[in-house]
């Protein structure tokens, strides 16, 4: 097949199949599981096959022509895109598969599915946009596929207003991107992204340092809010109130990492801006430490690898903002293939035990599902950064990039970031597997059926096997990026590999023998403050309260004096929130009319003086 | 005279007489509306057949028939059409004014047409309050009369203020300029730049459009208005009603623009118009529990964005208005539509009142969903392509800040539209809840919307280039 039937088969494979099941398959949610997958199967044989094609001239439509400024819908297919393609749509395939077991007993199969597969179209039709405004598009899309995931069972309070949190936060950033990309617009002329990037006419050589350090500093704002990064991760952690699947999703190649990668994908014009690289490497190191330390005492086990993904994305941050593209791209993959894994292994507990608290799933004998807790310990260890697991070579390259790049502080900041992830993880894994030692065990066995049904274990086998390997494929990655790497020798490794270990020793004192308290419950200041978010999402919901607050007074103030004159109920027009509607009938519409015609009089009369 | 230049508001005013004839002879409310719908198709009928005419209709100067005035013409009969078939039951109305409510619409929607004509000053004030008063009257035929009348008089007061500054500033204008014709007014345009009560009388002139837009400062009555008034009234007001009113802001601003520079002091009094528009009306939206109320607010803001287009003054600026003009009129009409069907009972449609409507009418849902997505602004909608459209005129004209203020705004504005569409689709329907029924005609009309609505945000290039060849005629 030729190149432009195989993208449009990968792209709009799942829109075919996001159309077909929220339209004509209600009634059969059988049918709409099959249509799905067999879509989602598609796209990643599309996706593997112009991978394995190798790169190609990208693809353009003209879209429409507004103004002087032609847009194009199409396709990008270099390396990167080519690369990471393969990664989004061999992970929602093993979510999509996952999901038929985890979903089974679900009434409203249809419209997740259908759900999925538009997530999926969104997130791939991002990866491979030539245009940015196209980019920007499907960002948006891609936002508002998670809000109606994140907010699925909608029957819980909790999630409906997750949903909403996830969407509001992740646009705020996206108010920064929006303008970035309007300036791009101007400076530039045109959105096409290898136009932009071409190092002899794109943008790095036409415009000022300045204005370029401004445009990827709003770029970056846009990624802040998409990649959960601080001040605008608040959203990540409550996301988890979607179904597991959709979490493993989120948290792995779509969403979260739409932000790095976008950042990937224009990285010519990062790489020239430094002050928005060391915004970022501050930005981004904050990020990474804060998130693990919340990590260290959350209970829940979804919120400690949701907390970890903040961390990661830092990471991969980190790695870019440092001036390493490979770093950063290498840690995108391989932490989008453990962290699926963990969330699946996670869904399969909680799928099984009804529950997400780490100790309550130790104590119903997490262990005695084999399969998940071997994905969870190949997806753990690739996450703490054990050799010879995937996650050790990605992070061993951002420490590497790191200690030429980005200055000592941050290389420490970034050590003591893995060691904090290490312990971490080390921790879920001990708290799950290892008995408790007052209350070994919890007879709990009114669970029927097979713990692992096919459909569940398949994904998990797929992404240990990836979770696992993928640290062999720094070349190829490297290949496809067209950058040199050079290897590390051990003793490299070494500051690494002890930084790990570390981690992991300490886990085991603190809850390797069965204990369930760790260290930081001797330091209950900083037990409390870890695991409220360091009060952030406070602080925000205190100053947002009491913005909104002011405005609707002054607002309703305005209104109900407005329409009653002021003087008969000067004063306890406001207390009466809800009369306002009642007070419409005693209407005062001279004093309307009259504001209006005395604003545009004063208006005109100044213009027409000074003019 | 060339008649044939003024076929669509002939046809319109045609089917007028037919429609106050109808029920005198004894026709039904049902035989009315049918009438109306004919009258409504075959206005639309002859605007898109007289899309390429261009010419005078009546004595030179007067009024203008080119691709600007008759591409309106096409928008407002069209909407008049959906209007009207999703009117097929006007609940909220006297049981005796079902057959009426048809023919004031349609006379206000001649008025409309006649505006975005009319070249002369004082044709475009009687167009102005042609389209004006058959909507306080259509207001007044609320099925309660207290609420009716007190809906309509203060509609009405508001309305006769924003016209008698606009008719003062046209005397500025005609007292400078010796004449009413835009024509001569934009030939001494270098004598009377410099003139500052020409400015004065140009603000002045604005009031009137504004007011129909709900832009600051006479944005006081939408909420109000909205709130209250007969569904099927507001959901004309609140689309159509629109579309002119930006189209005669641009006429004027086309007017002004080769004066330049000079011009300045009217774009930045627009901006701020702008700005304020979009902020109170964002604001002012976030913790209202009435559903018209809050869309009443958010037709604020929205004025706010299209000025954002009107006060770029430059071809891209106005076309993006226009453009934007015509897809919020479709995003408008659809959740009115929807918003009337399910509060037949209610004077008032509390947010509380689409609790579950998913459950309702999935269909129903799904139509308000494309309406909100469009408010909102997210792709794949009008909304989006709209607001980037009017994004890029004002950073065209380096309007940075401007554009933040709206981004921020269109941030805002998200959460009391989530906070709507967490009704509809995540909140149960009270029990005893009636399931939600699509009539064809309202089928139709809320189909026909919602297709504009995304059609315009996958396929702008239709609508843009005519709104583009329209405002080249403008300012040819």
């Amino acid at each position: 097949m030729d190149t432009t039937t195989l993208i449009l088969a990968t792209t709009f494979a799942p829109f075919a199949g996001f159309v077909i099941a929220i339209l004509f398959l209600h009634r059969s949610p059988q049918l709409a599981q099959v249509v799905v997958t067999t879509s989602a199967a598609v796209a990643l044989g599309g996706a593997v096959q112009l991978w394995l094609n190798g790169p190609a001239e990208p693809l353009r439509y003209l879209w429409f022509t507004s103004g002087a400024i032609d847009l194009y819908f199409g396709f990008l297919l270099d390396g990167l895109n080519l690369m990471f393609g393969v990664a989004v749509a061999l992970i929602t395939l093993c979510v999509i598969v996952y999901s038929i077991g985890y979903m089974a007993d679900d009434p409203s199969k249809t419209r997740y599915f259908a759900l999925l597969a538009f997530f999926e179209w969104a997130m791939l039709s991002f990866v491979y946009a030539v245009d940015l405004l196209q980019s920007f598009i499907f960002w948006e899309l891609v936002g508002l596929a998670s809000f109606f995931l994140i907010g699925f069972w909608y029957q819980k309070p909790s999630a409906a207003e997750a949903a909403r949190k996830a969407f509001l936060m992740t646009r705020i950033g996206d108010v920064g991107l929006l303008i970035g990309v309007l300036l791009v617009m101007m400076t530039a002329g045109h959105f096409d992204i290898p136009g932009l990037l071409d190092p002899d006419v794109g943008l790095v050589t036409r415009l000022a340092p300045a204005t370029l350090t401004a445009i990827t500093l709003l770029i970056f704002v846009g990624i802040v809010g998409k990649s959960a990064q601080f001040p605008l991760h608040t959203w990540l952690p409550d996301a988890m109130e979607g179904p597991t699947p959709v979490s493993a999703l989120l948290h792995s190649a779509t969403m979260v990492a739409a932000g790095v990668f976008l950042m990937a994908r224009l990285y010519p014009l990062f790489l020239a801006a430094e002050t928005t690289r060391s915004v970022i490497l501050v930005v981004a190191t904050i990020t990474a430490l804060l998130a693990a330390t919340m990590a260290m005492v959350d209970r829940d086990i979804k919120k400690v690898l949701a907390y970890s993904s903040i961390s990661q994305l830092g990471f991969m941050l980190m790695a870019l903002a440092a001036g390493s593209l490979f770093a950063g791209v290498f840690h995108l993959i391989t932490h989008a293939l453990f962290k699926a894994l963990l969330f699946l292994c996670s869904g399969l507990f909680i799928h099984h035990f009804a529950t997400n608290d780490l100790e309550q799933i130790g104590r119903s004998g997490g262990r005695g599902m084999r399969l998940t807790t071997i994905g969870l310990l190949i997806g753990g260890g690739a996450l703490a950064g054990v050799p010879p697991l995937s996650g050790f070579f990605s992070k061993e390259e951002i420490f590497a990039a790191l200690g030429h790049g980005g200055g000592s502080a941050f290389t420490i900041a970034a050590f003591a970031a893995a060691f904090l992830t290490a312990y971490y993880t080390f921790r879920m894994i001990f708290l799950v597997t290892v008995p408790d030692r007052i209350e070994p065990h919890t007879a709990d066995d009114h669970h029927e059926g097979s713990a692992e049904p096919w459909t569940m274990a398949l994904p998990v086998v797929v992404l240990s096997l990836g979770a696992a390997l993928a640290g062999g494929w720094g070349d190829k990655i490297a290949a496809a990026l067209g950058v040199e790497i050079s290897h590390h020798s051990i003793g490299d490794m070494l500051p690494a590999i002890g930084v790990v270990a570390a981690g992991v020793v300490l886990a085991w004192l603190d809850f390797g023998r069965g204990d369930r308290a760790g260290f930081l419950t001797r330091i209950p200041a900083l037990q409390s403050l870890f695991s409220n978010g360091w009060h952030i999402d406070e602080i925000y919901r205190a100053v947002f309260v009491r913005i909104t607050g002011w405005v609707a007074t002054l607002l309703h103030g305005m209104e109900v004096k407005g329409l009653d004159g002021g003087f008969d109920r000067f004063g306890v027009g406001i207390l009466g929130a809800g009369s306002g509607s009642r007070r419409v009938q005693s209407g005062w519409v001279q004093f309307y009319g009259g504001c209006a015609v005395v604003v545009v009089g004063a208006i005109a009369f100044y213009v027409g003086m000074g003019g | 005279m060339e008649l044939s230049l003024f076929a669509p508001e002939l046809i319109a005013l045609l089917g007028g007489l037919v429609l106050f004839a109808a029920p005198i002879l004894g026709a039904g409310s049902a035989t009315t509306w049918r009438l109306a719908v004919l009258a409504g198709s075959a206005t639309f009928a002859g605007a898109v057949w007289s899309l390429p005419l261009s010419g005078e209709a009546f004595s030179p100067g007067i009024y203008y028939v080119d691709a600007f005035s008759q591409g309106v013409k096409v928008v407002v009969s069209l909407g008049y059409l959906l209007v009207v078939l999703g009117a097929r039951e006007p609940v909220t109305l006297k049981a005796h004014a079902w057959s009426e409510l048809p023919l004031f619409v349609l006379l206000a929607s001649v008025g409309m047409m006649m505006m975005v004509s009319a070249t002369e000053l004082l044709t475009l004030y009687i167009a102005m309050e042609l389209a004006a008063y058959p909507v306080y009257i259509a207001i007044a035929l609320h099925r309660n009369p207290a609420i009716g009348g007190e809906s309509s008089t203060k509609y009405m007061v508001q309305g006769m203020m924003a016209s008698a500054v606009s008719l003062y500033g046209m005397s500025f204008l005609y007292g400078l300029a010796g004449s009413t014709y835009f024509e001569a007014i934009t030939g001494q345009m270098g004598a009377l730049s410099s003139t500052p009560l020409f400015w004065f009388g140009i603000i002045l002139l604005l009031a009137g459009f504004l007011f129909k837009l709900a832009a600051l400062p006479f944005h006081f009555w939408a909420p109000d208005t909205y709130e209250v008034s007969p569904h099927e009234v507001i959901t004309f007001v609140a689309s159509v009603s629109k579309v002119a009113a930006i189209a005669v802001l641009c006429r004027i601003m086309s007017l002004v623009m080769p004066a330049g520079m000079d011009a300045c002091s009217v774009q930045n009094v627009l901006m701020w118009f702008a700005v304020g528009a979009m902020t109170l009306g964002n604001l002012a939206a976030l913790r209202q529990s009435d559903l018209k109320r809050l869309l009443g607010y958010s037709a604020v803001a929205h004025a706010g964005y299209a000025l954002i287009g009107v006060q770029a003054m430059s071809a891209n600026g106005l076309t993006s208005a226009l453009f934007y003009a015509v897809g919020y009129a479709a995003m408008s009409l659809i959740c009115f539509l929807v918003v009337a069907t399910v509060g037949r009972d209610q004077d008032r449609v509390s947010v509380e009142a689409m609790s579950g409507l998913w459950q309702r009418s999935p269909s129903m849902a799904l139509v308000f969903l494309v309406g909100l997505l469009g408010l909102i602004g997210l792709p794949p909608t009008v909304g989006f392509i709209g607001k980037w459209f009017l994004f890029s005129a004002a950073i065209e004209q380096g309007q940075f800040v401007l554009v933040l203020v709206a981004a921020i705004n269109a941030t805002i504005a998200l959460y009391y539209y989530l906070l709507v569409l967490r009704q509809i689709y995540l909140v149960d329907a009270p029990t005893d809840a009636a399931p939600l029924r699509w009539t064809p005609a309202l089928a139709l009309s809320a189909g026909v919307g919602s297709i504009v609505v995304v059609a315009m945000g996958v396929v702008p290039s239709p609508i843009w280039d005519q709104a583009a060849a329209a405002v080249a005629t403008l300012l040819h």
